[in-house]
């Protein structure tokens, strides 16, 4: 018997392709027995045109209806025909078929009663010889898998014809299946609709087939039927939940609750996976698929759709699913089609960066090494660096994770608040080496100016093309001033945001157009920010001005900030709530006092009074003491004028931003210098200028990077200049660790004396109290627990505190008494702060000799101390009656709800971002190409991920 | 699988063509325009430098400044505690025999009163000279502890002690007399002699409750003297040291003492007993000599007897009687001082000299000439120095047997340099002859001060502008002193034989509130 023919036509908004479709039905060598055209509530032309088509019957429709759905109304309206070897052939209003396609799949149900679906290999609208689809299957997790997309039609795929499933346009189905399974499913409104309804069928006994002689043409998948343009987010969306309907639809009813359990670790698990391939944008889409599947109303009516019509087992179609092996293999075959025609862009191809081997990169980092090598050659050996602002880290990795976060701050009498940020740089540092986290500042000493060069290099060599100006940014970045005397005093924070700040602004470059690039910018803008937080008014408005350059990017910009600013919330709060605001810029560390407020002193590089150390070198040769600033001035003088001159030459694009730069890092110096928000004793200390004199430096350097690109040729004797005087320069500031004279020192580790530190091995909370004489006549009363104060314990919130609190009254009255003779009960005192020992330090000054005499005396003749004697750090009395009582205390990071809070926020904030800044080498963006998506890529963007 | 394509900006200026060197710059009016752009540029970047410079080197920039948070703590007060050195010790006992050990001369007269309040007296429990808990032990007096149960009064507690004994004995003759001082640290004692018939003990009191350890720094004419064994002397709690000079220091004529005590603070003196051949030549207690400073007052020099005492004072071993100013540099550098001496009646003396001191050498500098009369000594210096005056009276010749008049005799007393008065003062004047309060006016204002009688009556003074003048008291009574800015005070006391003396200090008042920056 003669099959009969339906065909089928849906449209919505397709009065662009109705025209060409219409014809080629038209032009059908088999035409249809009869044709249902029906308009799926167009907004166009659409409707008009399928009514004037004169088909056999016109369904205009109302409602907003799927593919799969508009096709059943078709028939329904239409009225089946009942006859058994009646066909349905499902066209979309873009699925121009080829003459011979009707015929072809005819031929080849009529030879096989079994088929019941045939499918035609789909085309592309516009490049008829690339094939868009051709046979759709699935993996084992039951992820649909396009067989054929996007690749050119040589008949390479023609011998496969048994197929699981086949895409909705073009299908010829039998119309007696169509009806018995009830056509497609309505929970799947586009995405793997036709898949699921061919496993149907497959399961319900009949065969499918692809015939590779019919050729239908068509724009896209089945989601861009009624939606054309979809991003890529709406796409992956519409994927996923597909999938989970079908997972919940095909599972066995004993493995239901265990698949809907999984729902939402999967999509979680899914996202970090996302997001190291640098997709964030797809996230949402996965848990919104993952929210649907969950509550899916759909799932109920398709397993009873499915159990009714079912008569073969799973194991059956096992064969036709993809196996692992080959999903990957035709994954990576996808991706390579993609890439496929690598085209440089000319600009990319005529652009070359210096090597890091063979452009003086690795000579300038191997110069530094040995510089540094010998500088800090007296910590080879020590256990731990102290001094001026640096103190040893806690003993143990545990010791310092438990100082960040919120929670118990145990400096001075204690309080409970928010760490420093830079308690967590620290605790990551000191992780290093977690069997002696102090070991790892010594190595950072060592690694400093290496570490410095290879930033340096990095970033300069990203603007440069030629190897003198990196080379020369690396010698000069590292052995810049404010780092050296960073270095030389113990501000560790500024140290790690000199070496942080190339990487800033490399990684800020390349955000423009990284993920990658973006999340490491942010994490490096963190941990520089929490490491001088002085900076943070610079580089925010560099970001804003950033942003400002590349509005395109912004969305890829925008969140540089987040870690950052989650990390600085707690602590930002508490600030604000108790009035100082300003407090948020004091620097990490133990309070020092030894900034300079002189802008000629910052002019010239020098944070500290002394001229980078050229003061004590011109007093010692007995040379007048205006010499110091004369000499530094003239051995600044070719990294000035070179600065400056950039501005003359071309290349002042970069040259501009450069100085700019350069200024507000001089402006965030000045600025720095005074403002006084840190405690010492009765007196207070200004922000270290000296991370604002690296921006300065910063921006320096890199205009004199940008005046040696432009010279050219010319370039060797003021590059050779340069880098001599510079050098030259620092020689002071490198010869004070080797001299002795810098304030940091190898150190055993301790700070409190030998006696104490042997009873602290067995009462970590042991207290010791410091009564310190102040140069006013009054003292300053600070406590110690255990050790002694380490680098990690240290709290601006402490430093910065504008009342003193009840802990800090009940210390000062404790101390007052002690420091007087006086009838005060110290014993009772020291016995519930559980303070072992007392130590004075010695005083000089008149009214710090008289206080500390009064403190002696008092100390002396109190009955309830024991004299022990002269120590390193001052005179120390025991309390000998001290028992086991316990001080008071607070919460660890993880023991309050607000501490488990903020870790858990904070963790999860870094942690996405770490994932996202992961470099993943295969993931490149592409460039975009002007003809459209359907294009391949035409061409590759340069390494993103340097 | 690829993220979404976008186009992509070129970053930075890494394809602007203008700047790749190679392309030579056409002569082109874009050209000329881009020379025009560069040159306009760095002459503002060149601009806006210098200016960033110059402002903040010059501008005068506001520094912002929040000051630490301070608790000024008032300590909680005490008890007052006085010491009192008990009564006059000999070496060996009163046949001769144990000279190591020192024994008790009798017993001390103690007074002692205070301004409000119960003031309790206790013997030390232990001393040297086994007088512990007897009544020839030192004594410490304690006021009540704080406010001395009157919270409304303003003016703080005062308490004050003295102490006064006369010896009469084959060795030991005239009349001690000091006043009971408060603890201390350090404490400089200019006084004594250790030369033939002279014996020197040093009385380290410690009224703690905590062991003190005692360093002894010794000076004499000839530098510091190194004495084995006069560091680490331990004091035990409420125990008293006694300690024979001599055996640190011997045949030095001139000491100074300096006192260094660790753990508890303590009180120390010096007893010097005096004998010439067999005759008893005085006694006398030294007390705290005003710290090191530029200007050392001493008043309350009583010359009495002059005409015989310069008639013994020829006499072999009698030269000591002279009167003399004992001037010791502790620091490195030698001064010259202004030693002046006034009358205080106001009469100009005439024995005012200046003189070039050695740093680190004892100088007993003598003051000649000094008519009968009740003196104050003025010792003026551009280094800090310590000082105290050595007067001493010899009675009428006594009529032997036979009537030949022989040389009367005599005693000494070492009158220390004391502490200025800035506020109100207690003063007990022991018992003894003749008991005089004298007052020395550093100001150039004249001062009018009230010497209070405890529960008594109220004398005014007129103390003339760098002058001093006296007062007499009745002996075994408490004095307030009122009504001065700075005054130096002391008590003498004369009469025959008996000369003594001492200083009047400043309240050991409770330590004051101090700052603390927790």
């Amino acid at each position: 018997m003669q099959p009969r023919v339906t065909a089928i036509l849906v449209a919505r908004n397709g009065a662009d392709y109705l025209e060409r479709t219409l014809a080629a039905l038209d032009r059908q060598t088999r035409r249809p027995d009869s044709t249902i055209l029906t308009d799926d509530a167009s907004a166009d032309a659409s409707a008009s045109m399928l009514a004037q088509a004169g088909a056999t019957t016109f369904v205009p429709m109302g409602g907003h209806r799927s593919f799969g759905s508009a096709v059943a109304n078709a028939i329904q309206v239409a009225g089946p025909s009942g006859d058994d070897d009646n066909w349905l052939w499902l066209l979309a209003h873009d699925n121009a078929p080829a003459p011979g396609a009707l015929a072809a799949l005819l031929g080849a149900v009529e030879i096989a009663p079994s088929v019941a679906v045939a499918g035609p290999k789909l085309m592309r609208w516009q490049t008829s010889d690339v094939i868009e689809s051709y046979g759709e299957t699935i993996t084992r997790f039951g992820a649909s898998v396009s067989l054929v997309t996007g690749e050119l039609d040589q008949a390479q795929h023609d011998r496969h014809n048994d197929m699981l499933g086949v895409a909705a346009g073009g299908m010829l189905v039998r119309e007696r299946v169509w009806l018995e399974l009830g056509g497609f499913d309505p929970a799947l409104p586009s995405v793997d609709a036709a898949l699921d309804f061919c496993i149907r069928v497959r399961l319900a006994g009949h065969r499918i087939v692809g015939v590779p002689d019919a050729k239908v043409a068509s724009t896209g998948p089945a989601e861009n039927f009624d939606r054309p343009d979809l991003s890529q987010r709406a796409r992956n969306s519409l994927h996923r939940r597909a999938q989970l309907h079908r997972r919940l639809a095909y599972a066995p009813a004993a493995a239901l609750p265990l698949h809907w359990l999984s729902l939402l670790p999967l999509a979680i698990l899914r996202s970090i996976w996302h997001l190291i391939g640098k997709r964030p944008g797809l996230i949402p889409g996965e848990f919104a698929a993952a929210v649907a599947a969950a509550f899916d109303s759909g799932v109920p009516p398709a397993r009873r759709a499915l159990r009714r019509t079912r008569v073969l087992g799973w194991a059956t179609i096992a064969t036709l699913r993809l196996p692992p092996r080959e999903t990957r293999e035709l994954r990576a075959n996808q991706r390579a089609i993609l890439a496929a025609p690598v085209i440089y862009s000319e600009h990319a191809q005529e652009y070359t960066r210096p090597s890091f081997l063979s452009n003086g990169g690795a000579w300038a980092v191997l110069f530094a090494a040995a510089v540094g090598a010998v500088a800090f050659g007296s910590l080879f050996g020590a256990a731990a660096v102290s001094g001026g602002a640096l103190a040893p880290l806690s003993r143990t990795a545990g010791e310092l994770w438990a100082n960040v976060g919120f929670g118990w701050r145990d400096i001075g009498g204690g309080f409970e608040g928010a760490a420093d940020p830079f308690a967590l740089v620290l605790a990551l540092l000191g992780s290093l080496t977690f069997w002696a986290p102090s070991q790892s500042v010594v190595v950072l000493y060592f690694a400093a100016l290496p570490l410095a060069a290879l930033g340096a290099w990095w970033c300069a060599a990203r603007f440069s093309e030629r190897g003198w100006a990196p080379a020369i940014a690396a010698v000069l970045w590292s052995l810049a001033p404010p780092f050296l005397t960073a270095l030389g005093g113990g501000h560790l924070g500024a140290v790690v945001a000199h070496l942080l700040l190339p990487w800033v602004v490399l990684t800020l470059v390349n955000a423009a157009r990284s993920w990658a690039a973006s999340a490491a910018c942010a994490l490096l803008f963190a941990a520089t920010i929490a490491a001088a937080p002085s900076l943070a008014p610079a580089l925010l408005l560099g970001w804003l001005a950033w942003m400002i350059a590349r509005p395109k990017s912004i969305h890829r910009l925008i969140g540089i900030v987040i870690p950052a600013a989650v990390m600085f919330a707690p602590i930002a709060v508490q600030q604000v709530i108790r009035g100082n605001p300003l407090g948020l810029l004091a620097d990490p560390g133990v309070p020092v006092i030894d900034g300079t407020a002189s802008g000629w002193q910052l002019a010239l590089g020098s944070p500290v009074n002394g001229y980078n150390g050229w003061s004590a070198v011109t007093a010692s040769l007995g040379w007048h003491e205006l010499s110091a600033p004369v000499v530094v001035a003239s051995l600044l003088a070719p990294l000035a004028v070179l600065a400056l001159l950039a501005l003359f030459l071309p290349g002042s694009r970069r040259a501009v931003p450069a100085m700019v730069v350069a200024l507000l890092g001089f402006a965030t110096a000045v600025a720095a210098a005074h403002v006084h928000v840190t405690a010492v004793g009765e007196a207070t200390t200004s922000v270290w200028p000296g991370a604002g004199l690296s921006l300065f430096w910063l921006g320096l350097i890199g205009a004199v990077a940008v005046a040696l690109e432009a010279l050219g040729r010319g370039v060797v004797i003021p590059a050779l200049l340069v880098a001599a005087a510079s050098a030259v320069l620092a020689g002071p500031l490198l010869a004070a660790p080797l001299l002795g004279t810098s304030a940091v020192a190898a150190s055993s580790g301790r700070t409190l004396p030998a006696f104490v530190s042997a009873e602290a091995a067995t009462d970590p909370r042991l207290g010791t109290l410091m009564i310190s004489a102040q140069p006013g006549g009054s003292i300053a009363a600070t406590l110690y627990r255990g050790q002694g104060s380490s680098l990690d314990t240290q709290s601006t919130l402490a430093a910065t505190n504008p009342e003193a609190t009840d802990a800090q009254v009940r210390l000062a009255t404790l101390a007052g008494n002690l420091a007087s003779k006086s009838g005060y009960d110290s014993a009772k005192e020291l016995q519930e702060l559980h303070i072992g020992f007392v130590l004075a330090p010695d005083a000089t000054g008149v009214a710090a000799t008289d206080v500390r005499k009064r403190a002696g005396e008092a100390l002396d003749g109190n009955a309830e101390l024991t004299a022990i004697g002269e120590t390193s750090t001052g005179y120390l009395w025991r309390f000998d009656a001290l028992t086991d009582t316990t001080p008071a205390t607070g919460p660890g990071p993880m023991s309050s709800p607000l501490g488990v809070i903020v870790i858990l926020t904070q963790s999860i904030v870094l942690i996405v971002t770490l994932l996202l800044a992961v470099p993943t080498g295969s993931r490149r963006r592409t460039r975009t190409s002007a003809t459209g998506p359907s294009e391949p890529a035409s061409t590759f963007e340069e390494d993103d991920n340097v | 699988m690829s993220e979404p394509i976008e186009p992509i900006q070129p970053v930075g200026d890494d394809y602007e063509v203008e700047e790749t060197p190679a392309a030579k710059p056409k002569r082109t009016v874009r050209g000329a325009a881009i020379v025009g752009v560069r040159v306009v540029a760095g002459t503002v970047g060149l601009g806006v430098a210098l200016a960033a410079i110059a402002g903040a080197a010059f501008l005068p920039i506001p520094t912002l400044t929040k000051a630490p948070p301070s608790v000024e703590v008032t300590p909680v007060p005490t008890a007052q505690q006085l010491v009192c050195p008990g009564s006059l010790l000999r070496l060996g006992d009163e046949t001769g025999q144990a000279a190591t050990t020192s024994s008790a001369i009798g017993a001390a007269a103690v007074r002692y009163d205070s301004t409000r309040g119960t003031v309790t007296a206790a013997p030390f429990d232990q001393s040297d000279a086994g007088t512990g808990g007897s009544s020839s032990a030192p004594l410490l007096i304690s006021s009540p502890a704080g406010d001395g149960g009157d919270e409304d009064s303003d003016d703080p507690l005062l308490v004050s002690g003295a102490q006064s004994q006369t010896a009469d004995s084959a060795e030991f003759g005239g009349l001690a007399a000091t006043d009971c001082a408060g603890v201390s640290t350090e404490t400089w004692l200019v006084g004594g002699a250790t030369s033939v018939g002279r014996t020197t003990l040093v009385t380290l009191a410690n009224p703690s409750d905590t062991i003190s350890t005692v360093s002894l720094g010794i000076h004499s004419d000839l530098g510091k003297v190194s004495a084995p064994g006069a560091t680490g002397i331990v004091v035990q709690p409420h125990g008293q040291r006694v300690l024979s000079l001599a055996g640190f220091a011997p045949d030095v004529e001139s000491p100074v003492v300096q006192v260094v005590s660790r753990g508890g603070q303590i009180v120390a003196n010096l007893q010097q007993a005096t004998v010439r051949g067999l005759e008893a030549g005085g006694v006398d207690i030294v007390g705290r000599a005003a710290t090191p400073a530029l200007t050392q007052v001493i008043p309350g020099i009583v010359v009495a007897g002059s005409a015989d005492l310069s008639a013994r004072l020829g006499e072999a071993g009698f030269g000591d009687l002279a009167t003399v100013v004992r001037v010791f540099v502790p620091g490195d550098e030698g001064t010259t001082a202004e030693v002046s001496v006034v009358n205080d009646d106001g009469t100009p003396t005439g024995a005012s000299f200046s003189i070039e001191l050695d740093a680190g050498t004892v100088q007993d500098l003598p003051v000649d000439g000094l008519v009968d009369g009740t003196y104050a000594v003025t010792v003026t210096t551009s280094q800090p120095v310590v000082a105290s005056v050595r007067v001493s009276t010899v009675a009428a010749p006594v009529l032997d047997a036979e009537g030949t008049p022989s040389g009367g005799p005599s005693d000494f007393a070492w009158l220390a340099g004391v502490e200025m008065l800035e506020d109100s003062a207690l003063v007990t004047v022991a018992s003894g002859p003749q008991p005089r309060v004298h007052l020395f006016n550093p100001t150039d204002e004249e001062a009018v001060v009230t010497v209070a009688e405890i529960d008594g009556d109220e004398l005014t003074v007129t103390v003339p502008a760098q002058g001093s003048a006296e007062t007499a008291v009745n002996p075994g009574s408490t004095y307030q002193l009122d009504g001065f800015d700075s005054l130096y005070a002391s008590v003498s006391f004369s009469g025959g034989a008996q000369i003594a003396g001492y200083g009047v200090q400043p309240p050991a008042l409770n330590a004051g509130a101090i700052t603390v920056y927790p």
